[in-house]
């Protein structure tokens, strides 16, 4: 199945970057990943300069929910927004990250352009990445991993400001492309993302000691209102 | 911009036997895709089986849903739909495409229609498109919902906890996809 694919360069750290670089956006970036490093190759290497180190599977991670089509009238983890994961990847913090780099990573979520509606933080959860429950440990019917995570620094919502290193995407590596039924097959898995997130959810006041409840505050005060000179 | 008009009035019956007489006002947007979607979900109708529970011509469809739990979360699931809708691009931070507005306004009908005893909610996905996903955790079932920018196809998804998943795609008169959103509980 990977004979093409076992026909790259060996991967490693400079292979792994141009992967990843100026690719945050790429609906295909998982597909591309997968294809130029199979079998998560790159959790090994740095993919972003910016990054301190590749995630371990001792950390954690966290997804926080800010957009209003993360989460339903009743307050239920929205399935959808976990699609992304055979696409860009889902983007999440990682559990070294300091008080400021958590809550810096969460302020770029939480601008919005002046008249469009606020954002808030509605949900916080987090999920281990490695050991037997991790994102790490999750397989295919026939034993292969199912996703990768990875160091992923992605730009600031102000495109001037430094990357934080914290930052971190998981990406969907199966079913190749061209297998029989893959759209259904990516949905299975990206609800079973999902539900791993679902079942390890936070108290907002629960994560950095109560900084998600600071920020929603100052939100709520149009702070992460981007003004004029902040355009992209 | 959608010219927003009054239907007329309706009669709502609840689950205690008593009716309330409510008027109905929606723009004239989601009014017409409505009656479109309806119309094609009546179409080889069972008709004698469905218990409409508006007293309009283009009355609903289901059984067992007459109750005022079921109006006010079809309330609650449009009124969220609406503000979905007038969501920017790139409300996620992470490049979402703004909301297709003929495809929320095709969800938004549906759901005007709807009577299924599964939690629902409606979300968005990364192109714009609304989606609405069922699900009923205690029985290990998840559906979903993907409605297209012709407002006239939708792309369905049932997981059914240890059976294998399905995904049809098509218009919403088309057999497999009304038996798939059957099977799943969506529709009677």
């Amino acid at each position: 199945m990977n004979g093409e694919l076992a026909t790259k360069a060996a991967s490693n750290e400079a292979s792994c970057q141009a992967t990843f670089n100026g690719r945050e956006e790429c609906d295909k970036l998982a597909d591309y990943i997968e294809s130029n490093h199979p079998d998560c190759a790159c959790e090994k290497f740095r993919v972003s300069p910016a990054s301190s180190e590749p995630v371990a599977d001792i950390e954690e991670v966290y997804r926080v929910a800010v957009s209003p089509r993360d989460i339903d009238q009743d307050g239920v983890l929205m399935v959808r927004p976990f699609e992304k994961v055979a696409r860009e990847g889902v983007s999440v913090i990682r559990s070294i990250s300091s008080p400021e780099q958590f809550g810096t990573l969460v302020c770029d979520g939480l601008y919005s352009k002046p008249g469009d509606p606020l954002k808030s933080i509605q949900k916080v959860y987090t999920v281990p990445v490695g050991g037997t429950d991790g994102i790490r440990a999750q397989k295919a019917g026939e034993g292969a991993r199912l996703f990768g995570v990875y160091d992923q620094v992605v730009s600031r919502t102000k495109k001037e400001e430094l990357p934080v290193p914290t930052h971190a995407g998981i990406f969907l590596r199966l079913p190749p492309p061209g297998t029989a039924n893959r759209r259904k097959i990516q949905k299975d898995y990206a609800g079973q993302l999902r539900e791993m997130f679902l079942n390890r959810e936070l108290p907002i006041d629960g994560a950095y000691e109560g900084l998600l409840t600071k920020l929603n505050e100052r939100a709520a005060a149009s702070e992460f209102v981007l003004k004029a000179e902040d355009g992209e | 911009m959608n010219a927003v008009c009054t239907i007329g009035d309706a009669m709502i019956q609840y689950g205690d036997g008593t009716t309330s007489r409510e008027s109905v006002t929606t723009d004239r947007a989601e009014y017409t895709v409505g009656k479109r979607i309806v119309d094609a979900l009546m179409a080889p109708a069972t008709s004698a089986s469905l218990q409409p529970y508006y007293d309009l011509p283009e009355a609903g469809f289901g059984e067992n849903v007459h109750s005022l739990e079921v109006a006010r979360i079809r309330r609650a699931v449009k009124v969220r739909l609406r503000a979905l809708r007038r969501l920017p691009a790139d409300h996620d931070g992470e490049g979402a495409a703004a909301p297709i507005a003929a495809s929320v306004d095709a969800a938004i009908a549906f759901v005007s229609h709807l009577s299924t005893a599964l939690r629902y909610g409606p979300t968005l996905d990364d192109d714009g498109r609304a989606v609405i996903e069922f699900e009923d955790r205690g029985n290990g079932i998840f559906a979903d919902i993907t409605f297209e920018a012709d407002s006239r196809t939708v792309e369905c998804y049932l997981r059914k906890r240890g059976a294998e998943s399905e995904l049809e795609a098509g218009a919403l008169d088309k057999a497999e996809v009304r038996e798939l959103l059957s099977r799943a509980g969506v529709i009677a």
